[in-house]
């Protein structure tokens, strides 16, 4: 395989609602931002891989024929992922492929929501339009996106002893790195007890434990390493990709998995560990200097420490408790903000957390610039029907 | 860009039907409907019981055989909700459960009867109360009701 370059990323603007924009407005902006960091212009770049969380979030069923049209991608190939927030590290991980393989030198891929669009008559609306992404026969008659992931939060707690206290400090950390991020939707300093304070939407989960509702897309431009040379002198190499599926029924997990609980998220094991071996990642916590992760919800980025062995099996508390994960810590983790401080791009998740990572690799993250100048960084999307879709990247400087 | 200050936004519903086919999980809800059984599927492999049941095992890519399993079983998680869609019409808050039903041996997803924060606990052991009205559909199970030791001797 040949060595995959990340050339070009989007701005990462985030917002609650976009009325200035279309869905397909956001998407080509987005993908103008990338190609033009990239030094490039569309005409270079044959293949294009858009992932969007749900086709239902959108009026306009058949997107990617759309998305196409908006980006003047006639005569070229557009390919287009959904499965929720695992939609964009499916593009990621083909369009990684399709340069790694020689098949072509250089990729864009896009994808995001726009969400506001989703939520008449107001955010109910769109709470509707995701639990029919849950199994049809079998949990959305139950009517609850959320219920699916608090049964997986209440799991974990009970199982591992993970307290509603430590989820909190994962809303404080998350919102308060967005205060030093001007690209931030949600900037606020919090404590604890307002998170607990906070509505109860699915026990245990409580408002400020949810991640953001946005209007953004994001994009990443790949190159073979020959044209990643030409265009800069700092691009970010891929050197590891692992990607997992699992089943949809949350029920049905555990025998899916053995040996593993309903308080796991196998899913995600599996994607870390190959992208580990392929990146010859053996101890994450200390070889690891920055990572962007899926922080739907606090106990998520609790779970995603274990699931990713940045700590053992039921430590991810402890590990918040320590503050390893806070911007100068041993790992800082979601230092812009995450999906619960700086914005959620949904279906476009994989390519925001990407270039993240690759703005901080590359030393232009500004006020919540992780110190020393990190050299890998790990990029980590989830998503699918209550966690069964999972990628991870390792990415380095240099 | 410029961003324009003339923006314009409407309202739009999009509706659809479905006459969705249950193939060769039609029992299940059959046995359901007309006789409040709950039938699960064994792998003729592995043995694995489901319930939700499926008509071949996705572990062993095997057709499995229905068996009927118990209206009680235990509750392995839960989670009270406050915030479901709208076509719910259960009283919030409501109490969604992940059952483990007896002889099964995966978890099924339904209502369970309690919203004491206090009351509810992994483990407790709960009952199936069927719905008046069944239409084939899994919510022809109204709910699960804890059973408490009295009613157990009963």
């Amino acid at each position: 395989m040949n060595r995959v370059a990340v050339v070009g990323i989007s701005d990462m603007r985030a917002a609650r609602r976009r009325d200035d924009a279309t869905f397909f407005q956001l998407a080509y902006d987005a993908a103008k931002e990338a190609v033009e960091d990239a030094r490039l212009t569309k005409e270079d770049i044959k293949y294009c891989f858009f992932s969007t969380a749900n086709e239902n979030f959108n009026r306009q069923p058949l997107m990617g024929i759309y998305i196409a049209e908006a980006l003047g991608w006639s005569q070229k190939p557009l390919f287009e992922f959904t499965n929720a927030g695992g939609a964009s590290g499916s593009a990621l991980s083909a369009a990684y492929n399709y340069v790694a393989s020689g098949q072509t030198d250089l990729v864009l891929v896009v994808g995001g929501d726009k969400i506001s669009d989703a939520d008449a008559p107001d955010l109910n609306g769109f709470q509707n339009l995701i639990v029919y992404g849950n199994d049809c026969l079998f949990e959305v008659p139950f009517g609850t996106g959320l219920g699916q992931f608090a049964l997986l939060c209440q799991a974990y707690m009970s199982i591992y002893g993970i307290t509603e206290e430590q989820a909190a400090k994962v809303s404080v950390k998350n919102h308060g790195n967005a205060l030093l991020n001007p690209n931030a939707q949600s900037p606020k300093k919090i404590s604890v007890e307002d998170v607990l304070n906070s509505k109860v939407l699915a026990w245990p989960i409580k408002f400020l434990d949810c991640s953001l509702v946005s209007d953004i897309f994001a994009a990443v431009v790949f190159a073979s390493e020959e044209r990643a040379k030409e265009l800069r002198e700092d691009p970010i190499w891929i050197k590891g990709v692992g990607h997992a599926n699992d089943v949809g029924k949350f029920g049905w997990r555990e025998v899916m998995n053995p040996g593993m609980n309903f308080g796991q998220a196998p899913v995600m094991r599996a994607a870390a560990k190959d992208a580990y071996r392929m990146a010859g990642i053996t101890d994450p916590l200390n070889q690891i200097c920055v990572a962007q992760v899926q922080d739907g919800f606090t106990w998520l980025e609790l779970l995603t420490y274990e699931m990713l062995s940045f700590c053992g099996e039921g430590e991810g508390g402890k590990l918040i408790d320590e503050g390893a994960t806070e911007i100068g810590g041993t790992l800082p983790v979601n230092p812009g903000g995450g999906c619960i401080g700086h914005g959620h791009a949904y279906g476009g998740i994989g390519m925001f957390d990407m270039a993240e990572v690759v703005k901080q690799l590359r030393g232009e993250a500004g006020g919540y610039q992780v110190e020393p100048a990190p050299t890998t960084g790990l990029v980590e999307t989830m998503g699918g029907s209550g966690m069964c879709v999972s990628t991870v990247f390792i990415l380095e400087r240099g | 860009m410029e961003i324009q200050s003339d923006v314009f936004k409407a309202y739009y519903k999009m509706e659809a039907e479905y006459n969705y086919s249950y193939g060769r999980i039609s029992k299940f809800f059959r046995e359901l409907m007309e006789n409040r059984r709950i039938m699960g599927s064994k792998c003729r492999k592995c043995g694995v019981v489901f319930c939700p049941p499926t008509s071949d095992c996705p572990k062993c890519w095997t057709p499995t055989e229905w068996i009927e399993v118990g209206q009680e079983g235990t509750l392995l998680h839960y989670t009270i909700i406050h915030m479901p869609a709208l076509w719910v019409e259960r009283e919030i808050p409501h109490t969604l459960g992940l059952i483990r039903l007896d002889g099964a041996d995966t978890g099924l997803m339904h209502y369970v009867d309690e919203t004491d924060k206090t009351k509810l606990r992994n483990g407790l052991r709960v009952k199936a109360v069927f719905a008046e009205e069944r239409k084939g559909y899994i919510t022809d199970i109204e709910h699960f009701e804890v059973v408490t030791s009295m009613r157990k001797a009963r």
